[in-house]
């Protein structure tokens, strides 16, 4: 997937959302002002009959626009099945086909899209990434917290990936300033994605603030990730003149994962690499 | 009643259990719900149906539909949060306010399969951390034999069930779950999860030579797949090695286990550590 082909997937959704939204008012405005006009009987006897039926009708389509909808997520589903077993072409195809298919929530919609940015993240597409967590995050508003936060963590991934560390703390600002808000499993997420922000930054008295939280949460990571965290929190320490934690949590990375593996996907780690080949030549 | 006591996991399985005559009693009334407001809508005065009755009554029917549907969702939502809130507490070791998040949604019952699988391994591992063994192996066997929850749970389950066991003295039972375990292929994580049972299984029995046979393979698993918890497989090598008079080797493990966990907590999951704990300085934590 490309830039441009990621730009035109945010396109149609915003137009299919746009479809959605009119869908719902009219079938919802048809209802409520069918029933209530029969209801009133504020009309002739056949009118009202006329009108009623009309309400039942909208219901009716509302129920099977409902369901229709509803293959959104079984696409959803079948994607992650894909994912798991490795087949990242099958979910994006999957995913994609779902994205230009009608559906009347757009809750669906946005989740949907939100998968096919993880797979296309998975893929190192970060540019196309990236916009697809644009738009969600331009279309989110209100509906799904949980999930425009998500987004922002990934948008800021790839904004990483792609070199632009400013861009990546603006879209992690709303998150740091609410970080109570976050649930665990996204403070978890969060953690790494905003160190190496710092880092690249030169924000390194941010970085190593509150360091026993940091590892405290650290510890919950996948081994690769818990790596990279104690690898960006050593450097931020000994950056800060604080060489006996900066030693210790760089043991404590390499325990976790070798630190040559991350190096070609972080190159912040090559000041933290070099300081573990001295130890090391140190004690030989 | 006590969460974890016998009859109250019992009493929990039974009222958790997702009922099927609900779930057709909701199917009908919907099916209901549209024959009715249909026939309404179409029939009027000409079949007898007085016109008030076609113009009430649907709304009625409608509302109590949705509302059902809103309660339902809202019931799955509650027990959601629940779930998340008790794995929370947990990473932090915090046994006794997940048994708090977990008790008012296990009275009821629980739709999702999934939902219900990771409320009962949570359960269990929450009075793994309070020392109720017994009432983990409970919980442990109910799930496998009422097959609560996915595959994945399932197999998980069943390595815990084993750690449980051995923990709970229930050493034959234990050694066979663990020999017909070896015999499953399993994903590398889960393999990694067993490994580390088994491993603890052969020190907790004094098999120490056998313990440290595939050391080098074990530790790579380890280090891969358990991430921070690779302490404690770091550590009952460390106890195999030092039973065995392997000093140095003993030393080293212990210095890589001590480096990733305190050693008080290593201690305090697994107390056969204590003695390897009194023969090895552990690292000293600057943090």
């Amino acid at each position: 997937m490309t830039r441009r082909d990621a730009q035109q997937i945010v396109k149609v959704m915003r137009r299919h959302v746009l479809l959605s939204t009119a869908t719902s008012l009219c079938l919802l405005g048809v209802v409520v002002l069918g029933s209530l006009a029969a209801s009133l009987q504020a009309v002739s006897p056949q009118r009202t009959q006329s009108l009623w039926t009309a309400a039942t009708f909208a219901g009716m389509a509302w129920v099977i626009l409902t369901v229709l909808s509803a293959k959104q997520i079984k696409s959803a589903n079948q994607a992650a099945a894909y994912l798991s077993a490795g087949r990242l072409d099958l979910a994006e195809q999957e995913l994609t086909t779902a994205l230009n298919s009608f559906s009347l929530y757009r809750m669906g919609k946005l989740m949907v899209c939100h998968n096919l940015a993880v797979v296309v993240h998975g893929q190192k597409n970060y540019q196309a990434a990236a916009e697809l967590c644009d738009g969600i995050i331009s279309l989110h508003r209100g509906v799904g917290k949980s999930l425009g936060r998500v987004c922002r963590i990934l948008l800021a991934d790839c904004r990483l990936f792609l070199g632009d560390t400013l861009a990546a703390l603006k879209a992690l600002q709303p998150l740091v300033r609410n970080r109570e808000g976050l649930s665990l499993a996204e403070q978890l997420m969060l953690l790494p994605i905003e160190l190496r922000a710092q880092i690249a930054e030169g924000q390194f008295a941010q970085a190593a603030a509150d360091l026993p939280a940091k590892v405290r949460r650290a510890e919950l990571l996948d081994s690769p990730r818990a790596a990279l965290v104690h690898a960006l929190l050593s450097r931020a320490c000994r950056q800060m003149g604080d060489a006996l934690r900066a030693d210790f949590l760089l043991r404590r990375a390499q325990l976790y994962h070798d630190l040559s593996d991350l190096r070609e996907d972080y190159p912040l780690l090559k000041d933290s690499l070099d300081a573990a080949k001295i130890a090391d030549s140190i004690k030989g | 009643m006590n969460l974890l006591d016998s009859d109250a996991i019992e009493a929990s399985f039974a009222a958790s259990q997702p009922r099927r005559r609900s779930l057709f009693g909701l199917q009908s009334l919907m099916m209901a719900t549209v024959v009715c407001v249909v026939f309404l809508a179409m029939a009027g005065p000409r079949f007898g149906v007085p016109a008030d009755a076609g113009l009430i009554l649907p709304p009625i029917v409608i509302g109590a539909a949705l509302g059902i549907g809103h309660r339902a969702s809202r019931r799955r939502k509650a027990c959601r949060d629940a779930v998340t809130r008790a794995w929370q507490h947990l990473q932090f070791d915090e046994a006794r306010p997940a048994l708090d998040a977990l008790g008012p949604i296990m009275r009821g019952p629980i739709t999702s399969e999934s939902d219900r699988g990771q409320a009962y391994m949570l359960m269990a591992g929450a009075a793994e951390r309070l020392g109720r063994f017994d009432a983990a192996v409970q919980i442990y066997e109910t799930l496998l034999i009422q097959r609560v929850g996915d595959i994945a749970q399932l197999q998980e389950a069943q390595i815990r069930l084993a750690a449980a066991k051995v923990r709970n003295d229930e050493l034959t039972d234990a050694v066979t779950l663990i020999g017909r375990l070896a015999q499953v292929p399993m994903p590398p994580p889960l393999k990694a999860a067993f490994d580390l049972v088994h491993l603890f299984q052969q020190v907790f029995m004094g098999h120490h030579a056998d313990a440290i046979q595939h050391e080098e393979e074990q530790r790579a698993l380890f280090r891969k797949y358990l991430s921070t918890k690779a302490a404690y497989g770091y550590g009952l090598l460390a106890a195999a090695m030092h039973y065995l008079g392997r000093i140095p080797d003993a030393s080293r493990l212990w210095r890589d286990a001590t480096t990733l966990m305190r050693s008080e907590k290593l201690v305090r999951e697994y107390p056969l550590l204590a003695p390897v704990s009194l023969a090895y300085p552990a690292v000293e934590y600057p943090i």
